[in-house]
């Protein structure tokens, strides 16, 4: 039985797929939070980074604005107002596009000097001269972005304060710039469409916001998170919502370095956050397929589950009802180990034993078996045994079983344990036993009456009494027949009895049927004599064996007989024929009588049921005796049967087992005789058959050993080998057989399943094979195979084909001929007409009564054969035949003898 | 050959039997026949009875034929005398079973009584 495991409760498969699903997204989540974080950090980073370059990228270009500025001071302070600026801007090779102009102006704000794009007037209004001014060192100051009245865009003034010689303000010199040119850094930063750059005074006026394409200059930043930011600390990062364009965007700002302006890069948090949102959407994906994968998973779980628990369950069902089977069966079993020890009992068995289970499970079988029964060593042994056993009980009583046992392989067909079962037949033994004496009882008490009564009558009716008087005697025997019959119904009642209780008797022996009916005629004849019936007994030649039992098998014959002389009419004669086709004999019991009507057939073998009641008063016979023939014949491993017609009569016929006569001296049929060398019996039988029928005698030797003494006997035409034998194989029996001067000239058909390997491994050998035949075997070709062996070894000897339908009269004409000619046989005119096909004959002795045809159609033919062989008629009935000058001679079965036949033959080849 | 049968002692409870056997004895086969109703009356008569052969029923009440073959056994005078069961209990293990205690064999009832000397006859010459 399998071995059976507890289910996973329901509630840990739930609980673990939620347990899986919820781990899942708590890591996911948890990575997903980590990568943001990240990638913030990563954005801000770089936006930190992108200030400071912004930062320097702005210091660069006032370090170059504010280098022109100092050169433009200095020239002034040296020169006064003879300074060209012009010339200077050129020679210090000022960039025109980022310094748009260049000016001069003294303490009044009247314009001294200028370059580039510039207004000749007075700019002591201008917000860069008062900041200059009004400045207590002469530091760069940057002003507010303005709309240039020259170029019409905006532009930033940087300036410094010109002092003079005593430090009294001297002027300014100032330089417009295009803010645009800071956001050059935009661009060689490579920052996205979304991204920001803003420079800013601290103020919160803005020279420059860029964003993608777009700048925009002057713009107030005060009010922004920003500026906001920048009070509480000159650098960091904010996160900000773009108030125009509603863009959130990660902002990195810091001063530039040395100067009253904030730089400010910022990042699209889109952007910068692509990435994230990609590796957001692929957890997300995984931590879903986990999901439905673990949700699937527990879904087929718990099915697998239910489906396991019902499955459980009608196991369990299933394993109550066998183990409820055992324990409540009315019938004693038990399970024993391999080694017969008892591990498991019914109920029944210890009650059949009369002890408690305890003491059945440690019990020695032998302790309580019953000593008559003897030892019982084969026990648990082999895979089933069955008998009838007796165990004494407890209270030293006896009780009867018949017990079996049977070995129990498990799946894999290995021994697991065995099984027995045992009933309690007692009380069925003291019924059988009373039965018994019952039946013997009444057999005495029935027969001990009779016996007075026959004796008195046998007495009265021989007339030991004196002469009766010719009133009197037909009643006495009317008085002793009955008696008779009376006498044979207990007899045949008891039979039957004794039949059905299984305890007749039977002791088989081997014997001689044909002698057994021979004896069965003789004790037959007086009664048959009595009905003016003659008894005709037909045997063939050859001893018929069977194994039976002699007696009761001439119960069967006298019962067949008896009826036969009973129905046929007086005058004419019942048959009694034994036939034999191989491997079973039949005995055919033939009357004349008025056959059996069609709806009493079926009735034929069953008890008091003869066709018509009035029969068995007017016949004599008990109604039993079929039924008793039957039952015997069944017991003999045969059939029995009937064939009737009406008007016409009735053949009984029973057939059994008989094996092939295999003589062990030379064969006396007049057939040639083949030694069969075959080792499996059902093959070498059915080799046997074929060359019987193809007319050969056979001999059959089982081994190497067997054939080479069979062989020196030296009386074959030929032998059959097959290669594989038991002791040694074909070859080399069949080199040592060459060797002997008995056996050197045996023909060999080799008929094997090997064959074809045994003709290569043979093939240098002068080993002369007539044929080799593989098995499975050709009937056709083996009788040809085997008469073309044979013919190489008969040379000298007439041939003559024997056309004729009964084998043994084919076996009789063989005989006879033996020492001069060679029989060949056909069973019909096809038959013959291949056979003279084959071969040429001498003679052809023909039957004229043929399944197929009659045989004078067959003299047309072989008139015309050259060379012609002579023609020998030999047939039951020659009323049908004239003189004809083809045949040689026409002989009638009946009406021959062995001596004219002889010479009729030798003459007839002699003149031919 | 042995010497003729003559003379037999016939042991017989029932008396119709007794009677039918021993008018066919002695009218067909020409037997001398000793005829007793048990096998008491048997042990009895055996001493004087100079019987060439017993001819013994087996059912008998009392004494039945076994032991009282067993007690002639005894008598000198027919310790040695061949036995022949006459019963109706002739299946194969109860003729075994005479035979192994010495009969000659068994002859059957009910018996042709035209025949039953014959048979007898045959018996004795064969032993």
């Amino acid at each position: 039985m399998a071995r059976m495991r507890a289910a996973v409760p329901r509630a840990a498969i739930v609980l673990s797929a939620l347990v899986t699903v919820a781990v899942t997204w708590a890591l996911t989540s948890e990575r997903l939070d980590y990568e943001h974080k990240g990638a913030i950090e990563r954005a801000r980073r770089e936006n930190a980074n992108l200030a400071l370059g912004f930062e320097e990228f702005s210091e660069r270009i006032i370090g170059v604005v504010d280098r022109g500025l100092l050169l433009a001071r200095h020239e002034y302070l040296r020169d006064g107002r003879r300074i060209d600026l012009e010339t200077l801007a050129k020679a210090a090779q000022l960039d025109p596009h980022l310094i748009t102009g260049l000016i001069v102006v003294d303490e009044n704000g009247t314009l001294v000097a200028g370059a580039g794009a510039f207004v000749p007037d007075n700019r002591s209004t201008f917000e860069f001269f008062a900041s200059a001014r009004n400045a207590l060192d002469d530091r760069l100051t940057i002003g507010k972005p303005r709309m240039s009245r020259v170029t019409q865009r905006w532009t930033l003034d940087f300036a410094r304060r010109i002092s003079k010689a005593d430090g009294a303000f001297g002027g300014v010199v100032a330089a417009t710039v295009d803010p645009e040119r800071f956001g050059a850094f935009y661009d060689a930063a490579k920052l996205g469409a979304s991204d920001l750059l803003l420079l800013s005074a601290p103020d919160g006026t803005a020279p420059l916001l860029r964003i993608g394409q777009r700048s925009t200059v002057g713009i107030d930043m005060s009010n922004s998170a920003l500026l906001k930011a920048w009070r509480q600390s000159p650098e960091g990062h904010i996160q900000t919502r773009g108030q125009r364009d509603g863009v959130r965007r990660f902002v990195s700002y810091r001063g530039v370095h040395g100067f009253p302006l904030i730089a400010a890069i910022g990042t699209s948090q889109d952007e910068s956050l692509a990435l994230l949102r990609d590796h957001r959407r692929d957890y997300t994906l995984l931590a879903s397929l986990v999901t439905v994968a673990t949700l699937v998973l527990a879904m087929v779980l718990l099915r697998s589950r239910a489906r396991r628990q019902r499955d459980l369950a009608a196991l369990s069902q299933s394993e109550g009802r066998y183990r409820a089977m055992f324990d409540q069966s009315f019938v004693g079993m038990t399970q024993h180990d391999l080694s017969g020890r008892p591990v498991r009992v019914n109920h029944a068995l210890c009650h059949i034993l009369g002890r408690p289970e305890e003491e059945v499970l440690g019990i020695d079988p032998k302790e309580v078996a019953h000593p008559d029964d003897g030892p019982r060593d084969g026990d648990f042994k082999g895979e089933f045994h069955m008998g009838q056993r007796r165990f004494l009980r407890p209270d030293g009583s006896t009780v009867w079983t018949n017990a079996a046992w049977t070995l129990v392989r498990d799946a894999e067909r290995k021994p697991d344990c065995y099984v027995s079962v045992i009933q309690d037949i007692t009380e069925f033994k003291r019924l059988d036993q009373m039965k018994n004496e019952f039946v013997s009882m009444v057999s005495h008490e029935l027969r001990t009456p009779l016996t007075s009564i026959r004796g008195s009558l046998g007495l009265v009716d021989a007339g030991i009494t004196g002469e009766l008087p010719d009133a009197t005697r037909p009643l006495i025997h009317i008085a002793k027949n009955n008696c008779e019959r009376l006498i044979r119904l207990i007899n045949d009642i008891l039979d039957i009895e004794k039949m059905e209780s299984g305890r007749m008797r039977f002791d088989l022996k081997e014997t001689d049927l044909g002698a057994l009916l021979e004896a069965a005629m003789a004790n037959n004849e007086g009664f048959a004599a009595e009905h003016q019936v003659k008894l005709v007994l037909r045997i063939p030649p050859h001893r018929v064996r069977v194994n039976v039992d002699a007696d009761r098998l001439n119960q069967v014959i006298a019962n067949f007989v008896s009826n036969g002389v009973k129905f046929t009419p007086a005058g004419t004669a019942v048959e009694v024929v034994l036939t034999h086709d191989g491997n079973r004999a039949r005995v055919e019991v033939r009357d004349r009588g008025p056959g059996i009507p069609e709806e009493f057939r079926a009735r034929m073998f069953q008890k008091f049921s003869q066709a018509d009641s009035s029969d068995t008063r007017a016949r004599g016979g008990t109604g039993l005796g079929l039924n008793i023939s039957k039952a015997i014949i069944e017991r003999l491993d045969g059939a029995i049967g009937f064939d009737t017609r009406m008007g016409q009569g009735t053949t009984f016929y029973f057939e059994l087992p008989s094996p092939i006569d295999a003589p062990s001296a030379a064969p006396s049929s007049g057939r040639p005789c083949i030694l069969v060398c075959e080792d499996d019996p059902d093959i070498a039988t059915l080799i046997a058959m074929m060359l019987d029928k193809g007319g050969f005698d056979c001999e059959v030797a089982s081994s190497a050993a067997q054939a080479r003494e069979v062989a020196a006997a030296g009386h074959f035409a030929a032998m059959t080998l097959d290669l594989r034998l038991p002791d040694e194989d074909g070859i080399s029996l069949m080199r040592s057989l060459r060797e002997q001067p008995a056996t050197r000239e045996l023909p060999v058909v080799v008929v094997s399943v090997v064959a074809d390997d045994g003709r290569v491994q043979l093939n240098d050998e002068q080993l002369p094979v007539s044929d080799w035949l593989v098995k499975p075997i050709d009937e056709n070709r083996l009788v040809k195979a085997v008469r073309l062996a044979a013919q190489g070894n008969s040379s000298g000897l007439h041939r003559i084909l024997h056309v004729e339908d009964d084998p043994d009269i084919q076996r009789i004409a063989a005989a006879i001929t033996q020492e001069f000619a060679v029989f060949e046989f056909a069973g019909t005119l096809r038959e013959a007409r291949a056979r003279l096909a084959q071969w040429p004959f001498d003679l052809v002795l023909l039957d004229l009564k043929l399944p197929d045809g009659c045989g004078w159609q067959l003299v047309d033919e072989l008139d015309k054969l050259r060379p012609r062989p002579a023609i020998v008629v030999f047939t039951v009935d020659d009323s049908s035949t004239g003189p004809d000058d083809r045949v040689a001679a026409i002989l009638v079965k009946a009406g021959t003898s062995n001596e004219r036949f002889l010479q009729t033959i030798r003459h007839a080849l002699h003149n031919k | 050959m042995n010497k003729p049968l003559k003379r037999i002692l016939f042991v017989e409870d029932e008396s119709d039997i007794r009677t039918v056997a021993r008018m066919a004895l002695e009218a067909v086969g020409g037997y001398t026949v000793l005829a007793c109703a048990s096998g008491h009356e048997a042990i009895s008569a055996a001493p004087s009875a100079a019987a060439d052969l017993i001819l013994l029923d087996v059912m008998m009440p009392g004494l039945d034929g076994p032991s009282t073959l067993a007690e002639l056994r005894k008598i000198p005078a027919t310790a040695q005398t061949p036995v022949i069961f006459m019963t109706a209990k002739v299946q194969p293990a109860e003729v075994a079973q005479y035979r192994a205690l010495g009969a000659l064999d068994v002859v059957a009832k009910p018996f042709d009584p035209m025949a039953v000397s014959a048979e007898i006859e045959r018996i004795w010459n064969a032993q």
